[in-house]
């Protein structure tokens, strides 16, 4: 972890907020070159605004002491993809270089921690960078333990806004995804390596998916959100240090084309919160559990 | 081969009548969203002396309109097409082409590229 940490801190100091700017803004806008011919699940037409929308019924759990689940009921999906420039709902990028088999990303993407903490975050309308509505986490206002620390009582566990690179890949049916990011923002000054695989299988009416993953945060992104301070502590005995540490997910979806429109969607999601979460004292669930069942409609 | 013969056939019956056809507007162009040109045609002719004439679409058998012993002419027309379109001014005794002009159809070209690979999609 040693070496990660150290190649992300690397990354950190390569990847200043001008650097990176500079390098979308200045790159060359040669088209790229790739395979595709029409619009797909894997090609996307450049210049066009894409809207789906799902609508069903689903949860997302949420881990901290006498907090709400976050029901999905309806979840939106914005995409643009321009010649290198792209936007998926908050993520914005700039394809760095591509081929048949691999992309090299620049981005910008929102952490997602804070979803957790705060009812107007705007992860809290976001799954996975997925747009979703009718979120309703609140923290309680009943004391976590022995009347003596209260979620309310917490410093605002504020948004932080990560830039970096993503490497993907597809290869005979396996997509893996790499995301190596900073965050630019100064909340917390964290780095944080997102790595998932999946592949699916099916027809051009039916398809399965299976995918997992690992993220890896740092202690100060750890301890941003998860640590309690002195101060908030009080008196209590509940001050935590949090260290940086590794959540994993595994995830199973199906969907089932109806006509061009409208497709069926279900999908479980199991996350194993690491232990660094799990030993602190304003989380007490050790994962978050996902599912989803609904229509989803292409405008 | 065939339709290269049929135009130099036709280009070679023009007559010595000079005639003229004016389209308005004679392009469409449709952007990656849209399938049909719905658009109303104002389709003029001038010829130098009175003939007897039709107005033709070419893939059309029977004439748009036709015209008794006039020097010039004109017609709206609605045309919904995904398809040019080729007006021809013909005279009514022999057929003889005396004028074509050419409504034309033209489609933005889309461009397509890799979407990114999100293996923890929601969607």
């Amino acid at each position: 972890m040693r070496t990660l940490k150290t190649a992300l801190n690397s990354v950190q100091a390569n990847i200043k907020p001008i650097a990176l700017l500079s390098m979308l803004l200045l790159s060359p806008s040669k088209a790229l070159s790739n395979d595709c011919v029409d619009p797909s699940e894997a090609c996307a037409t450049v210049g066009e605004w894409e809207f789906q929308v799902a609508v069903g019924v689903g949860k997302r759990t949420n881990p901290l002491v006498d907090s709400d689940d976050i029901p999905l009921v309806v979840v939106p999906q914005v995409s643009y993809y321009g010649e290198r420039f792209f936007l998926e709902n908050l993520e914005l990028g700039y394809t760095l270089t591509e081929s048949n088999h691999f992309m090299l990303n620049a981005i910008l993407t929102p952490g997602r921690d804070s979803a957790y903490f705060l009812r107007e975050d705007i992860n809290n309308f976001f799954v996975d960078g997925v747009l979703e509505f009718s979120n309703s986490i609140q923290p309680g206002d009943t004391p976590i333990d022995a009347d003596t620390l209260d979620l309310d009582d917490l410093h605002k566990r504020r948004l932080a806004g990560l830039a970096g690179f993503e490497l993907s890949s597809d290869w005979a049916g396996l997509q893996w995804q790499l995301q190596l990011l900073q965050d630019i923002t100064r909340v917390h000054k964290g780095q944080e390596a997102r790595f998932a695989a999946g592949f699916s299988s099916g027809s051009q009416t039916q398809r399965f998916s299976a995918s997992a993953g690992l993220t890896w945060k740092s202690d100060a992104i750890m301890n941003y959100y998860y640590g309690v301070s002195l101060k908030e502590a009080g008196p209590s005995p509940l001050a935590y240090e949090a260290s940086s540490g590794f959540t994993s997910f595994a995830r199973l979806g199906w969907q089932k084309k109806l006509s061009p429109r409208w497709r069926l969607n279900a999908s479980v999601q199991y996350e194993q919160l690491s232990q660094a979460m799990t030993d602190s004292p304003i989380v007490d669930e050790n994962k978050v559990l996902q599912f989803f069942i609904g229509g989803l409609y292409h405008f | 081969m065939t339709l290269l013969l049929s135009i130099q056939v036709d280009a070679n019956a023009l007559p010595p009548e000079k005639g003229s056809l004016q389209l308005t507007p004679k392009l469409c162009v449709l952007s990656r969203k849209e399938t049909l040109c719905d658009s109303q045609i104002d389709i003029q002719w001038a010829l130098e002396q009175p003939l007897l004439l039709c107005l033709f679409e070419k893939d059309i058998p029977s004439p748009l309109m036709c015209w008794q012993k006039q020097q010039q002419g004109q017609l709206q027309y609605q045309v919904n097409t995904d398809h040019s379109l080729t007006f021809q001014l013909r005279k009514q005794q022999d057929d003889t082409l005396l004028a074509s002009e050419i409504y034309k159809v033209i489609r933005e070209q889309a461009q397509y590229r890799q979407r990114r690979r999100k293996p923890w999609n929601f969607f």
